[in-house]
């Protein structure tokens, strides 16, 4: 009747249930869109790191541990693996130290003096014959002082004055004596001297063939071993770092599968805008329906209504089985890369723990607690070069006393200089003393006596032997010290050196322990990053398995679809009883205006199967893929 | 992979060809399940395995830290490979594990 209110309150209901549909739709897109944001948001990040940890691992390989090998052409500049470098130098300085130690032909070529005992000419040998012959020389001093003594007492009185001159033999014999004693105290010396240099140098060239032996000639060897052990290493990392890019290529995968989201939400926007032509049309229809001149609009409009309202329950029932779909893809794929990762996690953890530390002893030496697989090989060398150093050490040391052997020599040699001269002054006195005999002798009458004859000739043997004797000392004496001296100033600069080489060496060496230190850091890091890399998308998977929110609304959507629907059908139903009619015949065409919002080719499909048409085009496949 | 027991406490795996990430998880399998049947002492036999990467690598760890949490351990026999061998030797792995 004009002016009753058309709609009842079921009627009325389901125009609020249309607007609700469409609210609990546009609900569903925004937890679609959160849903998938999960992914969306955290895989770019997950994959920009995946790509710098490989990087940072290669390049930490490459420039620490060991580059590419292209015919083992080592790099330059820029670029060069520290490891190497740092070898090559250690080793080199090795080498050079080799180089200065004195060789036992070159100790002997520069002791050649002291040491060849079959050579003519200046030696230490020579000089100690020299002191013993003047040492037989003067000790017959010794028998004409007791000659005299004898001659002056059997003289008696005429022998008085000969007495004095027999006390002056006697005084310098005795002089001569303590000389002769010194001479043998300082012969001693020199021989014990020379018996320690000899000593010396035998331990010296024994240390040193040592260190040559045991340690340089191998030091090729020792190195090789270790680049080795540390590209075996290396491939490993490098073995690892490929693995874990493997085994998360299904990122990509994922990245598909979230674009489906697209798909998914244009399908519900669709069936949004079909649901405001429904509501439009079955507001005009709330209007018309008691309007009897307007009979035919109002069925037209329930029947659409009606019927647009099955073809959003099957574009919902499309848009539901889409949804889980692909919400089942990405479980199922997030799953599948999550176990796969926690095998890689794992294998990384004990890799990491094995290679840079922390793996408990399964043989061997438990002493050595938890060393790892690197810091074997690096102790390989170092313990190799602590022990090359200890070897260098002690070669230092016995250079070092054979130097302040020298001191020893020196002292010697003075004090058997100056016995010498205190040899040649009695001697000098003598001579003194042979004239005052001749002229006694001659006094007495006996100037061609035998005592005369004997003092004479004694004293004329001492003096030109010691002369000469003398004068070779000097000699000998100033070639034993410059040689001696050279030699030491020698050994005291190569020691220098080899000191410099061995400092640069320990320098080199410490740089080898902060490589050693970086790498199982670095390993370390790495296995970090893996751990980090799993537990990022263990994250994202537990987010993910709140899925359940999501399906539930989509299925209950689907459910007020259908009563929606079914609530339509019944107002159709009273709408019919009322106009007295069985059936109805409206037009398709505004059915099939709402194939124009359809934008995907599977909802164009199913609604124009639906609508039960061949002349609607669906488009196709690769449709879905793009926005219309 | 042939797997042979040998008492109540030794066990024997034979793989064979490489063992790398494509093929590790079988690995990883036989030795498992020979850990949840109770086997301690578990023998690996190399004497077809040809090379071996890090994730066949990871899982020899894996299980020795196991093995050893219960007294047991991995025992790895007839290396053929001089690749596999040198490898060992390069990496100190028999610092870890007994290797024949």
């Amino acid at each position: 009747m004009p002016g009753q209110d058309p709609a009842t309150p079921a009627s009325r209901q389901l125009q609020e249930n249309l607007q609700h549909a469409i609210a609990q739709l546009e609900g569903l897109i925004d937890n679609t869109e959160n849903y998938y944001g999960v992914i969306h948001e955290s895989l770019p990040f997950i994959d920009r790191n995946l790509e710098l940890t490989g990087q940072e691992t290669n390049m930490l390989i490459n420039y620490f541990i060991d580059s590419p090998r292209s015919g083992d052409s080592k790099e330059t500049g820029e670029g060069q693996f520290l490891m190497a470098e740092t070898l090559e130098r250690i080793e080199a300085n090795f080498k050079t130290i080799s180089s200065y130690l004195l060789k036992r032909q070159e100790i002997d070529r520069l002791l050649e003096v002291f040491l060849d005992s079959g050579s003519e000419g200046v030696s230490f040998e020579s000089f100690l014959n020299l002191v013993g012959e003047t040492k037989k020389v003067l000790s017959d001093v010794g028998d004409i002082s007791i000659n005299a003594i004898i001659f002056s007492a059997r003289l008696g009185d005429a022998g008085r004055g000969f007495g004095v001159i027999s006390d002056y033999i006697l005084q310098a014999s005795t002089s001569l004596e303590n000389e002769l004693v010194e001479i043998d105290t300082l012969l001693n010396e020199l021989l014990q001297w020379h018996h320690s240099l000899q000593s010396s140098i035998g331990t010296i060239d024994e240390t040193q063939k040592k260190a040559e032996n045991e340690y340089i000639r191998d030091l090729d060897k020792v190195f090789a071993r270790v680049t080795e052990s540390m590209r075996a290493i290396s491939d490993i990392l490098r073995n690892l770092v490929n693995n874990v890019h493997d085994t998360v290529s299904p990122f990509q995968e994922l990245m598909a599968l979230i674009q489906r989201q697209d798909i998914v939400r244009q399908n519900m926007e669709n069936t949004i805008k079909c649901l405001h032509s429904v509501e439009e049309k079955y507001l005009k229809y709330l209007t018309l329906k008691e309007d009897q001149n307007n009979r035919e609009a109002a069925l037209n409009h329930i029947f659409f209504t009606t019927r647009a309202l099955g073809l959003v329950q099957t574009l919902a029932d499309n848009m539901a089985a889409d949804l889980t779909k692909s919400l089942q893809d990405i479980m199922d794929t997030t799953s599948s890369l999550l176990a796969a990762l926690e095998e890689v996690r794992d294998e990384s953890g004990q890799l990491s723990r094995f290679l840079a530390g922390g793996q408990k002893e399964g043989q061997g030496n438990p002493d050595q607690g938890s060393s790892s697989a690197v810091d074997y090989s690096f102790h390989t060398i170092f313990n190799f070069m602590q022990e090359l150093m200890a070897v260098l050490v002690e070669i230092k040391k016995q250079m070092e006393t054979l130097s302040s052997d020298k001191k020893t020599f020196d002292k010697s040699m003075r004090r058997t200089e100056l016995s010498m001269n205190n040899i040649a002054e009695q001697v000098a006195h003598l001579n003194k003393v042979k004239l005052l005999a001749r002229i006694e002798l001659a006094r007495v009458g006996l100037q061609d006596n035998a005592m005369g004859e004997k003092i004479e000739n004694v004293v004329a043997a001492i003096g030109n032997t010691l002369t000469e004797n003398i004068k070779v000392f000097q000699d000998l004496k100033r070639s034993l010290s410059r040689d001696l001296q050279s030699f030491d100033r020698i050994i005291k600069d190569n020691q220098r050196k080899i000191d410099l080489a061995v400092t640069e060496a320990d320098n080199s060496m410490e740089r080898l322990r902060t490589t050693n230190e970086i790498v199982s850091q670095a390993i370390v890091a790495l296995n970090r990053e893996v751990e980090n890399l799993h537990h990022e998308v263990a994250s994202i998977f537990q987010r993910l398995q709140d899925a359940k929110p999501l399906e539930d609304s989509v299925h209950g959507l689907n459910q007020f679809i259908q009563n929606l629907l079914e609530t339509a059908e019944a107002e159709k139903k009273l709408i019919m009883d009322r106009f007295e009619l069985n059936s109805w015949e409206d037009s398709n065409d505004e059915l099939e205006s709402l194939f124009n919002y359809l934008t995907g080719y599977l909802e164009r499909v199913k609604a124009r199967d639906y609508m039960e048409t061949e002349h609607l085009d669906a488009g196709s496949e690769e449709g879905d893929l793009t926005l219309f | 992979m042939k797997v042979e027991r040998r008492g109540s406490d030794a066990a024997a795996i034979f793989p064979s060809g490489k063992i790398d990430v494509t093929n590790s998880q079988d690995l990883k399998q036989a030795l498992m399940e020979l850990y949840d049947e109770g086997f301690n002492n578990i023998t690996i036999d190399f004497s077809n395995v040809t090379t071996i990467d890090s994730s066949g690598l990871g899982k020899l760890l894996l299980f020795q830290k196991k093995l050893k949490e219960r007294r047991g351990e991995i025992k790895v026999t007839n290396i053929k490979s001089e690749y596999i061998k040198k490898m060992f030797n390069l990496i100190h792995l028999g610092k870890v594990i007994k290797i024949d």
